[in-house]
């Protein structure tokens, strides 16, 4: 019975069972510690979910959620002369960008507790300014997104803007480093390597182009002018 | 602020991440999640067993909790 049961953690967190069968699985769940286990992850995998239908989106309609969420920008009047029906279907365009920005803020706090990208430190503004000239980069028209996993565990992401010369390096699930070693991010070009910067949280802003190549390998604390030891991973920018 | 951003890095990784499942995996989870549909009408509408959509939906979202590394 158990066993039945257990296949049961993915249609239940989404929601895809009866009101008997839900009823059924919670009183499962009271004595089932390994499947109570296996329903909190799979919850949180499904939450991230939720981002990925509302962002299958246009660049522009990206724009349009980063303007919802800060409120700073004034949309245009509604076309004036249009049909009624045509008014409804753009209302109905304009009210997306704010459900997106809702389902994005809601679904993004796990995801923003995860990667590191919050502001729970002492040094709010130099975090804003990071943050917003991150925000540029991820949302730059022609932004591009490379990805690779590392030998250290986890992935690395680098989105680069070209237009503006810089790429927001993203890690997650990469090992934990004792305390006496540090990741360290570089810029390879063919004048060399120049480092960009250790790896504190996970994420980390670097001035490059494309033709460049971002590695990260594992150095002394405090970092090295030079890279010391073989790449936990290399992608083109 | 960041938010928006994380929310646009994490858009990408899901997506990366719904590319490793089988047809069937992404399929099943499309249906029950954004379609709203229950199992049994899963298994009804791609043609196979009730034990097969609940394996497959439950085999998918652990390959995509675990290529975004979800830690609990």
């Amino acid at each position: 019975m158990r066993d039945d049961l257990h296949v049961l953690t993915g249609s239940y967190v989404l929601d895809a069972v009866s009101e008997a069968e839900r009823e059924e699985f919670e009183r499962h769940l009271h004595h089932c510690p390994t499947c109570e286990a296996e329903v909190r992850g799979l919850r949180e995998t499904a939450a991230r979910l939720a981002l990925a239908c509302a962002m299958t989106a246009p660049a522009r309609m990206e724009q349009q959620v980063l303007a919802a969420t800060y409120r700073t920008r004034q949309l245009p009047p509604l076309p004036a002369g249009r049909s009624r029906r045509e008014r409804r279907r753009v209302q109905a365009k304009r009210a997306l960008p704010r459900r997106l920005a809702v389902l994005a803020a809601a679904a993004s706090m796990a995801a923003a507790v995860a990667l590191g990208i919050t502001q729970l430190t002492a040094q709010h503004q130099l975090d804003q300014a990071r943050a917003t000239s991150i925000a540029r980069v991820v949302t730059a028209p022609d932004a591009h997104v490379e990805t690779a996993r590392t030998s250290a565990g986890g992935s690395v992401t680098v989105v680069t803007s070209a237009a503006l010369r810089e790429a927001v390096v993203s890690t997650s699930g990469m090992a934990s480093l004792p305390s006496s070693r540090v990741y360290q991010v570089w810029v390879m070009s063919p004048s060399g390597a120049r480092s960009a910067g250790l790896m504190r949280g996970s994420s980390l802003l670097a001035a490059a182009r494309p033709g460049d190549r971002i590695g990260i390998t594992v150095e002394p604390a405090g970092g090295t002018a030079r890279p010391t030891t073989t790449p936990v991973a290399v992608l083109p920018v | 602020m960041a938010e928006t951003v994380a929310a646009t890095l994490e858009h990408q990784r899901v997506r990366r991440c719904m590319d490793g499942l089988t047809g069937l995996q992404r399929e099943s989870i499309k249906l029950a999640y954004y379609g709203g549909y229950s199992y049994p009408q899963v298994a009804k509408l791609l043609g196979v067993a009730l034990g097969t959509v609940k394996t497959r939906i439950r085999d998918g979202l652990i390959r995509i909790r675990d290529c975004m590394q979800v830690t609990w």
